[in-house]
């Protein structure tokens, strides 16, 4: 199947500063792509990049198969929240997305008013008046109304209180569930967990990771919390062996962080009585700072 | 409607609906200007009939030096339209049209790109160069509805304090200051299409403003340099004395065209070019 977004060798320069170096990146349709990376990573620039606001010095992006820069009837198929969200103050809530309706030249509007009523605002509000969370809803909604069969999203949760994110990701899981596509660039790590398929991670303007969750996580230092039926605990045996660190003792419970491959740390514990065991699954919290680590070990060196 | 008529009036709503938008926006600054541009004429007019019966007016213009009448507009000062040149039309109202015109043209652009206001309306199926193009005639629909404004209030206030000046000569000077300062616009959607910012957009389109003043209202002192005043702008618009001759239809036609071209290479410019993020 075709992809929905495609950049190849992808460059942005500002002045001697390269925000994005030869990005590839693929999305395909159905996806929830969860986009992430510290900051000044080159998020921000890919994703203006791909709705058209901004063009590459070197290599090409399509969306739909199309330049974004060059086709704005291509973008009444996607919806689109910056990261810096701005707002026209001389407005209304609703004389905003009214005009957005317009310009989309859409006729339905059920699904806006209806996302109106679960994110909580009132239409006849002056934007001026709005709280930067308030204002945010406002983004979404635009993004939303029209089910739009992309959508951008630049930390479309920033501002926003924990019951409006679960709005928010409810949102998302009836786009995902409706077959549409998400490209969610987020901090909040919980959330991509949540709701992304496939993540990238960008670090210097470079994609250091690109693949399924599941993959990406697969690597990552493991918790074990063990506890044996008597004293004394196998702590030496267990330190020993290549993949354990942080061994820790407390009583009859041993907790490490175990790297790769269980096998050798299970035949340790096969020789002694065990009252129980945990290994809870390992957050994408602990790839992204260990993604994190290491760009900041190339920046020290 | 057949494909042709259903793609054109897809193109045409979103332009429309931005151009309403713009215009909406610009009503409020459209109403101060214009009443204090009133507010300018009433006052003028007003002091013309104890002014004129006192007989000062003539020995006002008489005891300046000859040059500096003339740049100020001031020769024949004793005659209704003198006055009203001297007053109004040399400098002043010029003046506050093409500042009026500047200042709703950078808020349009580069004001709004400044504050990340235009992004949001980019990324949405119209092109860059129809929001550009809209927003163009949005600040020339809000700028010549000023300048009708202030044309009716020069006829009534001509009438309620006997100005004797042509109603062709109140036309022609008020369709050429307007005209002087939709060129104005035009040159601010070039520099902001550019991509100046804010400020540098003020900057340059006040000091064409400035030097265009200067040039025609300067150079004809001098003997050498008076064919130069034609460059300015200001000399298409005034230079014939449209409020007690006829309008000049050649200098017209030039403002306005050099306005279409200006305008429309702004929308070009921005087009081409990345959006500032904020």
């Amino acid at each position: 199947m075709e992809d929905i977004i495609r950049c190849e060798g992808l460059t942005k320069r500002f002045g001697t500063f390269t925000a994005l170096d030869a990005l590839d990146l693929r999305v395909g349709p159905g996806t929830v792509f969860g986009y992430l990376g510290p900051n000044g990573a080159g998020k921000s620039t890919t994703l203006r990049m791909l709705v058209g606001l901004t063009r590459p010095v070197a290599g090409k992006c399509a969306v739909f198969g199309q330049d974004p820069a060059s086709s704005p009837a291509m973008r009444a198929r996607l919806g689109y929240v910056p990261g810096e969200l701005r707002l026209d103050d001389r407005m209304t809530v609703g004389g905003t997305l009214e005009l957005w309706t317009r310009i989309r030249g859409m006729t339905e509007t059920k699904y806006r008013d209806e996302l109106l009523q679960r994110f909580d605002i009132d239409p006849g509000r002056a934007v001026r008046g709005l709280s930067t969370g308030n204002r945010r809803k406002v983004g979404l909604i635009g993004a939303f109304m029209g089910k739009p069969e992309l959508l951008i999203l630049d930390e479309p949760t920033n501002g926003l209180d924990p019951l409006m994110q679960q709005q928010f990701l409810a949102a998302i899981e009836e786009a995902k569930d409706e077959g549409r596509t998400v490209l969610l660039s987020s901090h909040v790590l919980s959330e991509v967990e949540r709701v992304a398929d496939t993540v990238a991670v960008l670090r210097k303007g470079r994609l250091v990771a690109q693949g399924r969750l599941t993959d990406l996580v697969q690597d990552v230092r493991q918790t074990f919390r063990i506890q044996f039926e008597s004293e004394p605990v196998p702590v030496d045996e267990i330190t020993r062996l290549p993949g354990a660190t942080e061994v820790e003792v407390v009583g009859t419970t041993v907790n490490l962080r175990w790297t790769g491959a269980p096998e050798s740390l299970l035949a340790v514990l096969g020789r002694h009585r065990l009252r129980a065991m945990r290994a809870p699954e390992p957050e994408l919290e602990e790839a992204f700072l260990r993604f994190y680590e290491d760009a900041t070990e190339g920046a020290d060196r | 409607m057949n494909e042709n008529e259903t793609a054109t009036a897809r193109r045409t709503k979103p332009a429309l609906e931005v151009y309403r938008c713009a215009l909406r926006n610009q009503i409020r600054d459209g109403l101060l200007w214009g009443s204090s541009l009133v507010c300018l004429v009433l006052m003028v007019a007003a002091l013309w009939p104890s002014l004129r019966d006192s007989g000062t007016l003539n020995d006002l213009s008489g005891s300046l030096p000859g040059g500096t009448a003339e740049a100020f507009g001031l020769q024949e000062f004793g005659t209704p339209a003198g006055y009203l040149k001297g007053n109004l039309y040399a400098v002043l109202v010029p003046l506050m049209l093409c500042w009026f015109g500047i200042s709703l043209a950078t808020s349009s652009t580069a004001g709004d790109e400044d504050a990340g206001r235009l992004e949001l309306l980019l990324v949405l199926p119209i092109g860059r160069r129809t929001v550009f193009l809209a927003r163009s005639l949005a600040s020339m629909t809000t700028l010549l509805l000023v300048g009708i404004v202030t044309w009716i209030s020069l006829i009534a206030c001509c009438a309620l304090f006997d100005l004797d000046v042509s109603f062709e000569g109140m036309a022609s000077v008020s369709a050429m200051v307007t005209l002087l300062a939709m060129l104005h616009v035009g040159v601010t959607f070039l520099v902001s299409g550019w991509g100046a910012r804010r400020g540098a957009v003020l900057g340059i389109t006040s000091t064409v403003m400035m030097a265009g003043y200067v040039l025609q209202a300067f150079l004809p002192l001098s003997d050498a340099l008076k064919d130069w005043a034609q460059v300015s702008p200001w000399q298409w618009a005034l230079g014939a004395d449209p409020l007690s001759g006829e309008l000049d239809l050649i200098a017209a036609a030039a403002l306005t065209v050099l306005t279409l071209v200006l305008t429309a290479l702004g929308a070009q410019l921005a087009d081409r070019r990345d959006v500032r993020s904020v």
